[in-house]
């Protein structure tokens, strides 16, 4: 399976697929990271996610990576959920979500939930536009100093690396062919 | 060699085409070239295919023809951020979901139930109408019917209805509201118009086995309840028993079971004792004061006799003179004694006099013991009544307070069970919930939970209905209500319990009973007071609360319609109760009991006041005079023969003191015929010598 994702990504990432879909992948699963996982809301977002045109391998790996560290955030995140919380000027707003259903069932009154989701939300474009960039920086720069390589030859070479290489030949057909 | 160029790849392009459709989609450099590889752009500003790719077939090698495929390919996939493909699929799939509900849901529901059950039970089922509403949380069934297996003709079960309403809004909030779940009028054994066997061979109705059947099974229905054995309390222990007492015993009866408690008897011999005593002494001090008397007597008679002028020596005179004084000192020593006397019986004769006020008093302590044997209670009739009901309301409710004790525990459990599953901690990741104020629903409420057996057109119903029970009290703003209704006929009983666990609750439980037109049995104890028979139609209404500060409310409600009786007997009491009757219309009786702290209050009202006071104070005063007069002849008989005797003693006290009053004055008699006698003999005396002289010298004869 893991090998599939990384085959899935190389394609992506080689292939003539758009910029915006891994970046919003990439994008989504920062935002789900900063959740945490199984509440309510976290699953909404994710259906949600379903529903767009993203790379859902390059969204899985990238939500495996974030979870690494994005616990380390939690008293950030905690901070600004309870800010947002306690915030008079958004009391009604949340009272009135609260009791609005299906609302009261996301868990919308947990500090890391809320936190969570408006941080993600916030950082969503910035992480969003650097993807992209790194992508097209990817694409235009780096793939053929990385394809051509010695010690990337050399790698591939390897008769463990010799399988994922053909698929990655496989999946770049277009890259290969021109 | 390839045939043509994917679809996507058209011969011309507008400029504008082009660059959406075609430039646009393409994100790496070697597809860019390899596209503009395949087009050229026209003086015109068109894009039209080169001519290597745009002859049919192409000339193309293959390898370059796959990767113009996989290249249009994804330029098809670079079509937006949404998929809207899923969205197709989804709408699609709710659409048909949202038809096969709307048109088809209710006859599969219909047809999947029907044939489960007759699954389960071997027998025809039927369902008159039903509807699902997965919307809105709704499922309901109309004359269900699930046929006997064993009896074809009889329904094992019949549902007049039977829904379901669970509140999806809520559910997805995060509550659980159930709206109602109702088993209405649900029947056994009741008769079917044709066959109940699987196998659909229609019988025709059989009026005379239907009827049998009917009969049997409204017979059988039949409750045995027994709302007789009113007032079971041994009749001595009722607070009007004293009545009851005038009836049964005689006044000597009552005298003789009490007379060992009455002190006037006692004290009366004990006193006479003490008057006897101190007559016994006073008689001797009489004896010996009449002997004393009749001695000086002797000696005064004796001096006063004798004839001073006959003495003529003067020492004679002289002594005599001496036994005179002697004798006068004498009476007067006897005089001083007797004063001690009379000073002493008259100290006797008063203690003797405190002591027959004692004695009197007593009397008067003991009849006034007597009278409250047979004196009415405190509190009137309308206190008698309520005495009278008090005991049966706590035989009849007794075992609710018990049961609305162990519902008040229940209740608190379930909120106990529902504030824990509240704060049960997530493992990890935890954050912090804010407690927002929850507006709309508790985590769970059942508004309405319906089940009844019978039918309420046919006065044949048993109902249990449960309404708002709920996790948060404080947000429905209601009590539980649990309700148990019974219809019998004319009779009907209804329970209904209401345990209020919100914050400011003032009453924590509250147990209100009805049952109404009940017949009326006549218990044994009435029996033994005379009553034959007592027909009525009884109706009772009890409300028991459990209040803040462990307090507790009792008010009770009770009317018996009609009511006849007849006696064993016919005599005064029995008149006296049937002329409170008439007088009354029925019995009707309210009694509201207090206990909250400091609060403590009991009212007992009766339709009966006004004639029972009446009636009952007039009799019961004419029993009372009778019995008195009857009892206080006891009373006077047991104390005569003490009381004689008290007044013969207190006879001779007063002749002693009469003998000893008299004694004074016969000893100053005494003592003047002594002076008497002594100024007599001391005039002899002085006179002597002149005497003397007078008879010894010669006459002298003067010379003229």
């Amino acid at each position: 399976m893991p090998i599939n994702f990384l085959i899935k990504i190389i394609k992506a990432i080689n292939a003539n697929q758009r910029p915006g879909e891994m970046a919003a992948a990439i994008a989504i699963a920062w935002h789900l990271a900063l959740m945490p996982s199984g509440s309510g809301l976290w699953w909404v977002l994710f259906l949600f996610s379903m529903f767009l045109r993203i790379n859902f391998a390059i969204q899985a790996v990238f939500l495996a990576i974030f979870n690494l560290f994005t616990y380390l955030l939690d008293p950030w995140i905690h901070s600004v959920g309870y800010a947002l919380l306690t915030s008079d000027a958004l009391k009604d707003f949340w009272l009135t979500l609260w009791n609005t259903p299906p609302f009261g069932a996301l868990g919308i009154n947990n500090t890391l939930i809320t936190g969570g989701f408006v941080l993600g939300f916030v950082f969503w474009i910035p992480i969003y536009v650097i993807s992209v960039k790194l992508i097209q920086f990817y694409r235009e720069k780096l793939h053929k100093l990385i394809a051509e390589h010695p010690l990337t030859k050399a790698f591939f070479q390897l008769p463990l690396i010799k399988n994922i290489a053909e698929a990655y030949q496989k999946a770049s057909a277009i890259s290969n062919h021109l | 060699m390839a045939q043509s160029l994917p679809k996507l790849f058209k011969p011309k392009f507008s400029d504008k085409d082009f660059q959406k459709k075609i430039l646009k989609k393409i994100f790496i450099p070697k597809a860019r070239e390899l596209v503009l590889k395949i087009y050229k752009q026209d003086s015109d500003g068109s894009w039209v295919l080169n001519e290597a790719y745009a002859t049919k077939p192409l000339t193309i090698d293959k390898k370059e023809f796959k990767a113009i495929q996989t290249l249009a390919k994804e330029i098809q996939k670079n079509s937006g951020i949404f998929d809207f493909s899923k969205l197709i699929l989804v709408g699609l799939v709710a659409a048909g979901l949202f038809v096969f509900v709307t048109f088809f849901l209710d006859g599969l529901v219909r047809r999947l139930t029907i044939d489960a059950l007759q699954a389960i039970f071997g027998a025809r089922v039927d369902i008159s109408s039903m509807y699902v509403r997965p919307w809105e949380g709704k499922i309901y069934f109309s004359g269900l019917e699930i046929a006997d297996r064993e009896n074809p003709m009889t329904n094992l079960v019949e549902f007049k209805d039977l829904q379901v309403d669970v509140d999806l809004g809520a559910l997805f909030g995060g509550s659980v509201l159930l709206n109602r779940i109702v088993a209405r009028e649900m029947n056994f054994g009741t008769p079917r118009s044709y066959s109940g066997q699987l196998d659909p061979s229609p019988q025709p109705k059989t009026d005379e086995v239907q009827d049998g059947t009917t009969n049997t099974a409204q017979e059988s229905q039949q409750p045995s309840v027994d709302f007789g054995a009113l007032l079971e309390t041994p009749l001595d222990q009722l607070p009007f028993g004293n009545l009851i007492t005038l009836t049964k015993k005689s006044p000597k009866e009552l005298f003789e079971a009490e007379v060992a408690k009455l002190q006037s008897v006692t004290l009366t011999q004990e006193i006479n004792t003490k008057i006897q005593e101190r007559q016994t002494f006073w008689q001797n001090q009489v004896t010996q004061t009449q002997n004393q008397l009749r001695t000086s007597n002797e000696r005064v008679t004796a001096l006063t006799r004798r004839d001073v002028r006959q003495i003529r020596d003067l020492n004679e005179l002289r002594s005599f003179l001496d036994q005179v004084k002697q004798t006068t000192n004498d009476i007067q020593g006897f005089e001083t004694s007797i004063r001690q006397s009379v000073d002493g019986i008259k100290s006797d004769a008063n203690q003797i006099n405190q002591w027959r006020n004692q004695i009197q008093e007593a009397i008067a302590n003991d009849w006034d013991y007597l009278r409250s044997l047979i004196s009415l209670p405190p509190g009137g009739p309308v206190g008698w009544v309520s005495a009278l009901i008090m005991p049966e309301v706590n035989r009849r409710f007794g075992s609710q307070i018990r049961l609305a004790r162990r519902g008040l525990e229940i209740a608190r459990a379930i909120q106990a069970t529902s504030d824990k599953k509240e704060v049960q901690p997530k493992p990890e990741r935890r954050g912090q919930d804010i407690p927002f104020p929850t507006a709309r629903y508790p985590k769970f409420l059942l508004r309405l939970l319906e089940v009844s057996l019978g039918s309420r057109n046919e006065r044949d119903l048993t109902e249990f209905l449960v309404k708002d029970i709920s996790s948060q009290p404080d947000l429905t703003d209601k009590p539980y209500m649990l309700s148990f209704t019974r219809l019998n006929q004319n009779k009907e009983l209804n329970v209904t319990a209401l345990a209020d666990l919100r914050t400011n609750a003032s009453a924590l439980f509250t147990a209100k009973t009805l049952m109404s037109n009940e017949p009326f049995a006549l218990p044994e104890t009435f029996s033994a007071a005379g009553l034959q028979n007592f027909e009525g139609l009884a109706t009772w209404e009890a409300e028991i609360q459990f209040l803040s500060q462990n307090g507790l409310r009792l008010a009770v409600k009770s009317s018996i319609l009609n009511p006849k009786l007849s006696w064993v007997e016919k005599n005064e009491v029995t008149d006296l109760v049937d002329r409170i009757l008439n007088a009354a219309n029925g019995i009707r009786a309210n009694i509201d009991l207090k206990l909250q702290g400091a609060d403590r209050s009991f009212t007992a009202s009766t339709n009966l006041d006004e004639p029972a006071k009446q009636e009952i104070e007039r009799w019961a005063r004419e029993k009372i005079r009778q019995f008195e007069t009857n009892l206080r002849r006891e009373l006077d008989n047991r104390l005569a023969q003490y009381l004689n005797e008290n007044r013969g003693l207190l006879r001779s006290f007063d002749g002693s003191i009469a003998q000893i009053n008299q004694a004074p004055n016969q000893v100053n008699e005494f003592k003047k015929q002594l002076g008497d006698k002594q100024k007599e003999v001391e005039e002899r005396i002085a006179n002597w010598a002149q005497d003397s002289i007078r008879q010894n010298l010669p006459p002298v004869r003067l010379p003229f």
